[in-house]
């Protein structure tokens, strides 16, 4: 069992409702995020040109719930885990707030909640699943871009807008941690997830 | 969680009067439950959530996927309203100041009744001084208030005057749209799926504006093709098949090449046009203009003066009502008569052939019976009754000349588009799929607003609409869902009469505005205020609006500042807000309840159910604006005995044409959701192309209701008659109401004129100021002024950018992520730059409407930001008077000193998180 969300580029316009949607139901902290959207671009479609040959997307980042997730193996209390659905989640009774998986994640996606000394993330919303219904940034999403679902299951929602990205799926880098969400993306090239986990830095949008 | 709910508590048992109603109500608010209503948090898209309450207390806001007019779109406003509702910072008692106008106004808090008894002497005794009319209202873009500034204020005062947003948004396309064909064709209806979908100067994407953010994905995904007309990049554009990246302000000769496109091949459709619009009519310049005398819908008289040929010019004893044209079938004259909007020998019968589309029905275009053809292209000759003989043209002859002016070599000179690409756009546009109706309407939205030729660019794509046979068609600009559910309970009091026009300040540069009734000319207010000339304005009355948002902001203050007395309602302290005597405050959509249809042609009706209790003594607006009336005495119902009729009855008069009452209305939609105004009405809203089954035109003997759900049910007897609501009863391409206005200046046909100022019009000021500035794009977390104090908006967006592209901004040595100036000779004002591909290297891009609530009163940082301080007042559309808002010169350079001081620029600032709700704490 893969739970996943799969993200139709063409169809987000940087709303940025998922990112909202997913203060309103976890009640994230003010000034950090589960869930966020970057705009990718514009940039020149052929390098040295200009404007009005142009492209650009936007990319709703989050937790990509990996299938061997760097944060998990180095948690040393255990409290970061992959459940059973494919799902990486934290147990906070178990987090001691050290921050070493804050730095193993390759897509910034987690942060450190000082009041409480844990850190934090995107739980594809379990709760909400767990009681039938879709995570918000899925459900709340303006331009019905996102699926989510069990990618083995080929009747899922999120199969099924696989499906149709034929040869335009794409994931974030994967060095080894083998992220599970996807997106589709057609007609404007892909480049990818451009943060640098090294020097912690977003390129200029 | 829990000190908030004491804080409610407190504030319930702070108001007395209301407490056992109050206690009673708590009584039944179960743990949790889940509330159907209509969101409230843009302010004109009517998008359909569920609302959690839990304990009494709002937590939750999402989509109603049942909704059909918004398809359970739920955007980042809508859900951060919770945070507006519970904030520490509202208004939550009427305050009046007690330092003078410029400084912190030290509010203290006064009872509603001492609050209406000073406001009501206050404005009598500036009437009694000054006369009605020097008091304005200041209206804003309507939360579920603001509508009485349009309106019933001006009635109140028996003043014409008003600085209202409407000038600049929305109104220009109405008073456009109702020039050519129906108060607000520009409307279009994106919910029935468009073949081909255009987006012109609009960003409905974000906006959830006029269509939801959703609809718009699902119209542009959807769609055969799908086209922008946009000057820069914008969030849908990067989607679009065919993109016309114009110079800013050049719309209206782009909109004319597609028109020379679609005449020169033909893709027009012919018996629409000979039909329906004024294209055959025959202008005649020898003879005297004249007409019958008209009414503007709202009291005010004129009389026509058009030299459309009349059979009174060609015959004596002739109708004034009859509009020649030739019939080139029988080799004669023959003539439409205005005055039973038919053709000669022609009886009315309402269509009941047709198809069904979109669950709606679609009469088969009506033929000429009996069979006539008017000619629509050359020259003919005419012996007029004085027996002089002389030349006639078609109207729709005028229109290809004017066109042809136009070709797409000719506006690739103007816009900058290469002529390929506008040939491509026209054709793609006109070319039908299905046979049987036209590919869909064009999206046309606040970019075609703001650089001075307004009125224009809305006739020249209204014709656009027409001559493709979009007008009322699937998917096309069906105008105003006419549902009779009034959502405006107080826009209009029926029991006072309308405001005098005469003297309308602005109606001597521009003489419309007498017959569009609507607005004065807010530079000609604020002139007034701060010269006295042509005669004082001595105070004025402001719902949810803002001094930001037209003319020069830096003499907006100043004029604010004179005011002998000046009095607002809204729900936070606005630097407008703070310029006034007294502030009442205003509930929260979440706390009130209010009837809701599409304002657009979305076609739903449903409502805003209260789903919390008001907090501290905010009332509804209509309550509110009934109460002033009742403190000045002058009756807002239309019933004489009972001229302060309340709020029941109100809101039972605005849903009275649907057969329920308000408590039976609110309830079925409750329980059942939406109504679906084609099954709800299906003769209003549930047929295409109604000028042939005569609903679209007015009843005979009758005008046009500009608001016509507010006046009440439809009368069931009413006689139909096909047509438009114009003085010839057709879509006039020949504008005759300009052509009685504003004769002389050849603005009957549309036309592109330059903004009145460009890199063409002012190329002196381009050698200082070498960009041109856009501004007014849509931010998703923001609607134009607010929620910059709501947390969950304000971390996504913090400062405002200003977009700039990398070559530029290499060029002044700019880095991405530099606070810049963005000045001109009137002002500067700093923004943050944002390194951006989409915009022309010699365009920028500013945010508008910016004010920083963090910073201290009473400016709360307006000057930092607010673009409108580069405004030039007087630059202004000829016929409108809308203020040249974008698309002007000015130049940019590194702010050395960064930030403004005082101001939140980044998520982590502490400031935030006190504004969350968990911090309520009623202050007395």
């Amino acid at each position: 069992m893969r739970y996943a969300i799969v993200t139709d580029l063409n169809r987000c316009m940087g709303c940025l409702s998922c990112s909202v949607a997913c203060k309103m139901v976890h009640n994230v902290p003010i000034g950090s995020f589960y869930c966020k959207v970057l705009r990718i671009g514009p940039n020149p479609v052929n390098d040295g040109g200009n404007f009005p040959d142009v492209e650009m997307y936007f990319l709703p980042l989050m937790c990509q719930h990996c299938s061997e997730p760097a944060c998990v193996a180095v948690c040393p209390t255990g409290a970061s885990y992959k459940s059973a659905d494919g799902t990486v989640l934290i147990d906070q009774e178990k987090c001691s707030g050290c921050k070493l998986c804050l730095d193993a994640c390759p897509y910034d996606s987690r942060f450190y909640n000082e009041q409480m000394n844990l850190v934090e993330k995107c739980t594809m919303c379990n709760d909400l699943v767990a009681q039938g219904m879709e995570p918000a940034c899925v459900s709340e999403c303006c331009g019905r871009a996102r699926a989510f679902g069990d990618l083995d299951d080929p009747g899922s929602a999120a199969s099924k807008m696989l499906g149709s990205g034929g040869e335009n799926i794409f994931s974030l880098a994967d060095s080894g941690n083998h992220p599970a969400f996807r997106y589709i993306l057609r007609k404007v090239r892909w480049r990818g997830f451009p943060y640098n986990p090294s020097s912690k830095e977003y390129p200029e949008p | 969680m829990r000190e908030s709910q004491q804080a409610q508590t407190a504030e319930s048992a702070s108001n007395s009067s209301e407490m056992s109603e109050r206690a009673a109500a708590d009584e039944k608010i179960e743990e949790s439950r889940k509330i159907r209503t209509a969101c409230r948090g843009c302010g004109k898209m009517e998008c359909g959530v569920w609302v959690t309450v839990k304990n009494g207390r709002a937590v939750k806001i999402e989509g109603d996927p049942d909704s059909h007019q918004s398809r359970g779109n739920c955007c980042t406003k809508a859900m951060s309203s919770i945070q507006a509702a519970y904030h520490p910072d509202r208004i939550l008692y009427p305050i009046k100041r007690t330092r003078p106008k410029g400084e912190d106004p030290g509010w203290v808090r006064i009872s509603w009744d001492e609050a209406l008894r000073i406001t009501a002497s206050k404005f009598k005794d500036i009437m009694a001084k000054y006369g009605g009319r020097s008091i304005f209202s200041f209206m804003g873009t309507s939360r579920m208030f603001g509508m009485a500034a349009g309106g019933s204020f001006k009635q109140l005062f028996q003043s014409p005057n008003i600085i209202s947003t409407y000038q600049i948004c929305k109104g220009p396309r109405h008073f456009g749209t109702k020039l050519t064909d129906e108060y607000g064709s520009s409307w279009m209806a994106t919910v029935e799926n468009p073949k081909v979908y255009v987006q012109w100067g609009s960003a409905t994407e974000l906006s959830n504006y006029d269509d939801s953010a959703r609809t718009t994905v699902e119209a542009y995904s959807n769609s055969r093709k799908h086209i922008i007309v946009d000057p820069r990049l914008t969030n849908a554009g990067k989607e679009a098949d065919i993109w016309l990246p114009l110079r800013p302000g050049t719309d209206a000769a782009m909109a004319l090449s597609w028109i020379d496109v679609i005449i020169r091949n033909k893709l027009y459709d012919e018996l629409f046009c000979k039909r329906w619009t004024n294209g055959p009519f025959l202008y005649c310049q020898d003879i005297e203009p004249g007409g019958v005398t008209l009414d503007n819908g709202w009291g005010f008289e004129f009389q026509l003066k058009t030299k459309l040929l009349k059979e009174s010019d060609i015959k004596e004893g002739g109708s004034q009502n009859r509009f020649m044209v030739w019939d080139q079938l029988n080799n004669k004259f023959t003539y439409f008569d205005a005055a039973v909007m038919l053709w000669e020998g022609e009886t009315f019968k309402s269509p009941t052939k047709g198809i069904y589309v979109n669950g709606a029905f679609l009469p088969e275009p009506s033929k000429f019976d009996p069979p006539i053809d008017p000619a629509m292209f050359g020259e003919l000759t005419v012996k007029l009754k004085n027996g002089k003989t002389t030349k006639v043209t078609p109207v729709f002859q005028l229109l290809e000349d004017r066109a042809a002016r136009y070709t797409p070599r000719e506006a690739e000179k103007i816009t900058g588009v290469p002529a390929e690409k506008i040939e491509l756009a026209a054709k793609t546009y006109a070319t039908r799929i299905d046979p049987r109706y036209g590919n869909g309407g064009i999206q046309y939205t606040l970019g075609v607003e703001h650089a001075g030729n307004c009125i224009q660019n809305v006739r020249a794509l209204a014709v656009l609409v027409g001559l493709t046979g979009n007008f009322d068609g699937p998917a096309g600009n069906r105008g105003p869902t006419k549902s009779h559910v009034n959502y405006y309970p107080d826009m209009f009091a029926l029991g006072a009469p309308p405001p005098p026009m005469e003297d309308t300040l602005g109606g001597d540069r521009f003489p419309l505005l007498k017959w569009w009734g609507l607005w004065s000319d807010g530079t000609a207010v604020l002139d007034a205020i701060l010269t006295e000339k042509p005669y004082p304005v001595k105070a004025g009355i402001c719902q949810s609006s803002s001094f930001v948002f037209t003319c020069n902001n830096t003499n907006m203050w100043e004029a604010l500042k004179k005011l002998e007395f000046f009095v607002v309602v809204d729900l936070f302290h606005t630097p407008t807000a703070e310029m006034t005597d007294i502030i009442f405050p205003a509930c929260h959509w979440l706390e009130m309840d209010c009837p809701r249809s599409s304002q657009g042609a979305s076609g739903g009706a449903g409502a805003n159910v209260k789903c919390i209790e008001p907090r501290g003594e905010a009332k509804p607006d209509y309550e509110f604006t009934e109460a002033l009336f009742k403190a000045m005495g002058v009756p807002f119902g239309p019933d004489p005995d009972n001229p302060w009729p309340g709020k029941e009855a109100l809101l039972d008069f605005c849903v009275a044409g649907t057969g329920m009452t308000w408590k039976e209305y609110k309830e079925k939609f409750r329980k059942e959701g939406w109504f679906d105004v084609k099954k709800l009405f299906p003769k209003e809203w549930g047929t295409y192309r109604r000028y042939e089954t005569g609903v679209q035109h007015a009843p005979l003997g009758q005008t046009e209701n500009i608001f016509w759900s507010m006046f009440g049910p439809a009368d069931p007897d009413r006689v139909l008659t096909p047509g438009f609501n114009t003085p010839t009863g057709k879509q006039e391409i020949w504008s005759t109401i300009i052509e009685t206005f504003v004769p002389g200046r050849n603005f009957e046909l549309p036309d592109f004129t330059e903004p009145p100022e460009s890199p063409v019009s002012t190329p002196g000021l381009y050698e200082k100021y070498p960009l041109t500035m856009l501004t007014g794009r849509r931010i998703p977390v923001y609607f134009h002024t607010e929620h910059r104090q709501l947390p969950w908006c304000r971390e996504q967006w913090p400062v405002p950018l200003v977009e700039i592209n990398p070559e530029t901004a290499a060029k002044y040595g700019i880095k991405h992520g530099d606070w810049v100036w963005i000045e001109n000779e009137r002002g500067r004002v700093r923004q943050k730059a944002d390194l951006y591909y989409g915009i022309a290297p010699d365009v920028i891009n500013c945010e508008h409407s910016w004010w920083y609530p963090e910073a201290p009163a009473p400016d709360h940082g307006w000057r930092y930001s607010s673009i409108n301080r580069l405004v030039e007042d007087h630059a202004q559309d000829p016929l409108c008077g809308a203020v040249q808002l974008r698309a002007y010169p000015v130049k940019i350079y590194k702010a050395e000193e960064g930030a403004p001081e005082e101001i939140i620029i980044s998520i982590d600032d502490p400031r935030l998180k006190v504004w969350l709700s968990e911090n309520i704490e009623e202050k007395p």
